[in-house]
């Protein structure tokens, strides 16, 4: 949930996958198909002006543990 | 073209595209929207999802103080999926391109989501529970909101329901429903009552006609044959609207009678009254010619609202109603309501038998700061008028006394306060069980009217609920056990001077009413439609014809014997009458 927050934050295009699958990062209930669980490595791409941070903020949110999930 | 069959409850033949409510339950069966009104089902499904995440923002702020705030960061989930994107866009595409209702494209898609999750590790399989959560309450408010909308149409509609409850056909838009077919519901139903009183064709008992129409179908309401028709084929349409034409000027030749005096052709005269629920309808019982109002159900007075209404209130209601009268016989019936909402929502135990549990006058003797404040009102507002007291469902002397006891207590309270009120209020009581019938001799001295209730009195009799639709056929006033009960009160009456009206549906009824003249009833009370055709019946027969009837029909020993001799015997005095 955070995940989506944070990446609805941005303005530029962002795109999350699991390796088999690639969805919308904005979108909840896209994210929620990646059935990501701890250990799951995700890659995240994103394409825009401020892509760059949407990355680093992501990726950093992904590190801490999430704090939710 | 389908056509069902079901129970005809009020006369007429309406003919309209249908507007289908949709039942709460799980099931969203597909239902197509025609091209043109996608747009309003997707500001139907954009204002239900508006709501919906006003009503969890506030649910989520509110658990957040109560119980803190992870618990309530479930609702974010919620929150979220209703902002969710691809959700929002999967269901716009389902209604503008796929043409279908807002519920069924929500159902679709939630429920694709809670499939794909339940094949998920342990955490997103939790998330099924709540995909079905935030389903439910979508559909709801996408339900509510089409009830809503009942109330302003802007053309002409049948209305088909699984139910509709009595606040829902009160606050209908009468002006464009035209007809009215429900799954539910027997004879007496309430739906029945209003949609008779409105001179509304109605059908009930149709079980699932909800399931094989879809909004905007042209629909045929057959309330005189029972029958309801979907998307009609150019003959069967022609023909329904050639019979709805023959009964607009039945009835207004019908009309034609108001004025006329409701006398015997052998110079009997018979006191020819009306039920009311709604203050106007006290009107329309003028306008069909009946002399009074027999009955004023005052149950919708408290089913309007969820509150309880004021003394205030009533009185209001009470005066618009005596004043309408203006010096006319008008009998109010003290609240009956009972196996209902709203009684069952003030128990503190859902009763498991409502209909023989705590409704009714029963209800009011175990409520009496509310009883006392609807007698007051009635004591009030009578002052100076022709007012009657009713009380229903008396099953026992003792029940009796303790009402007439709490009537003088309300009077002795008026007096110290220096209120006007009435002083010599006429009490009667409703007969409506068998107990109160076979006991008629004894309560004939103490009342000063009976009115014989046949709705519930057949109900109480032969054991059969009329809102079943699995038995509703077993339910007829025509039964000769039914007819024994109603012979012995009006026997009673005349036995000891006391006036005997019948106020149920048997009364409004015109192949009853050879039989009922004939064993000695002189007061009729029906819905307003009916008023003209029961005055017809009786200025066309002679007590004697009746009294003849009447001792035939005794020696029957089935109600189906008595039906088809009733309506043969109607059917040679007032042919046209009888569409069938």
């Amino acid at each position: 949930m955070q995940f989506v927050e944070i990446a609805n934050q941005y303005g530029c295009k962002i795109e999350v996958s699991n390796g088999a699958l690639a969805v919308d990062a904005k979108s909840i209930m896209s994210v929620m198909r990646l059935a990501a669980t701890k250990g799951t490595v995700l890659r995240i791409v994103a394409d825009g002006e401020d892509a760059e941070q949407a990355v680093e903020a992501l990726a950093k949110l992904v590190e801490d543990g999430f704090g939710e999930e | 073209m389908i056509i069902k069959k079901g129970i005809g409850v009020s006369p007429g033949v309406a003919i309209a595209p249908a507007v289908v409510l949709d039942t709460e339950e799980f099931d969203v069966p597909r239902r197509e929207v025609p091209a043109d009104l996608g747009q309003v089902e997707l500001a139907r499904f954009q204002k239900a999802v508006a709501t919906s995440k006003r009503e969890i923002i506030d649910l989520r702020d509110r658990t957040a103080d109560r119980i803190g705030k992870e618990i309530a960061s479930i609702f974010d989930f919620h929150v979220g999926l209703l902002e969710d994107k691809e959700f929002l866009a999967k269901c716009t595409e389902a209604i503008s391109e796929g043409h279908v209702t807002a519920e069924y494209a929500v159902a679709t898609v939630l429920r694709a989501y809670a499939k794909d999750f339940q094949s998920m590790p342990a955490y997103f399989a939790d998330r099924v529970k709540d995909v079905y959560d935030i389903e439910k309450r979508l559909l709801r408010n996408l339900v509510g909101e089409r009830r809503q909308s009942l109330r302003h149409l802007k053309k002409h509609v049948n209305v088909l329901a699984h139910d509709l409850t009595p606040s829902q056909t009160a606050s209908m838009d009468r002006a464009h429903v035209r007809g009215v077919a429900i799954d539910a519901g027997g004879q007496t139903s309430h739906t029945a009552i209003v949609a008779r009183a409105l001179g509304m064709p109605a059908v009930v008992g149709l079980n699932d006609v909800t399931a094989e129409a879809t909004g905007g179908d042209m629909v045929v309401i057959d309330g005189n044959r029972g029958v309801v028709i979907v998307d009609p084929d150019e003959r069967t349409l022609a023909e329904a609207r050639r019979s709805a034409e023959q009964q607009d000027v039945f009835i207004h030749e019908l009309d034609g009678l108001r004025d006329l005096p409701a006398v015997t052709k052998d110079g009997h005269e018979i006191a020819l009254l009306g039920n009311i629920e709604f203050p106007p309808e006290a009107e329309t019982v003028l306008n069909k010619g009946g002399q009074g109002i027999g009955l004023y159900r005052t149950e919708y007075l408290y089913l309007g609202s969820d509150d309880e209404p004021t003394e205030a209130d009533q009185y209001a209601s009470y005066r618009q109603v005596i004043e309408i009268c203006d010096g006319r016989p008008l009998v109010i019936r003290t609240l009956d309501l009972g196996a209902d909402k709203y009684t069952q929502a003030r128990a503190r135990v859902p009763e498991r038998n409502p209909f023989l549990g705590c409704r009714s006058i029963r209800f009011c003797l175990q409520n009496l700061p509310m009883f006392r404040t609807q007698l007051r009102a009635i004591l009030r507002a009578s002052v100076g008028s022709q007012v009657s007291l009713l009380f229903p469902l008396i099953t026992n002397m003792l029940e009796l006394r303790q009402a007439k006891s709490l009537v003088r207590d309300v009077m002795e309270d008026l007096e110290e306060e220096n209120i006007e009120h009435r002083t010599d209020m006429p009490i009667g009581m409703m007969v409506e069980t068998p107990s109160a019938a076979l006991q008629c001799e004894q309560f004939a001295r103490e009342v000063d009217f009976f009115s014989i209730g046949t709705n519930d009195l057949i109900q109480y009799t032969l054991a059969v609920d009329r809102g079943n639709e699995r038995v509703a056929p077993l339910f007829s006033a025509a039964h000769p056990s039914v007819l024994r009960l109603i012979k012995g009160v009006i026997r009673a009456g005349k036995r000891y001077d006391v006036p005997v009206s019948l106020c149920g549906e048997m009364a409004g009824d015109p192949k009853f009413t050879l039989l009922l003249l004939g064993l000695g009833l002189r007061i009729f009370s029906c819905a307003p439609p009916a008023i003209p055709e029961i005055k017809q019946v009786i200025r066309s027969v002679t007590l004697q014809q009746a009294i003849k009837v009447a001792r035939r029909v005794m020696g029957f020993d089935s109600d189906r014997e008595t039906l088809n001799y009733l309506r043969a015997e109607t059917q040679s005095i007032l042919p046209e009458s009888f569409a069938e």
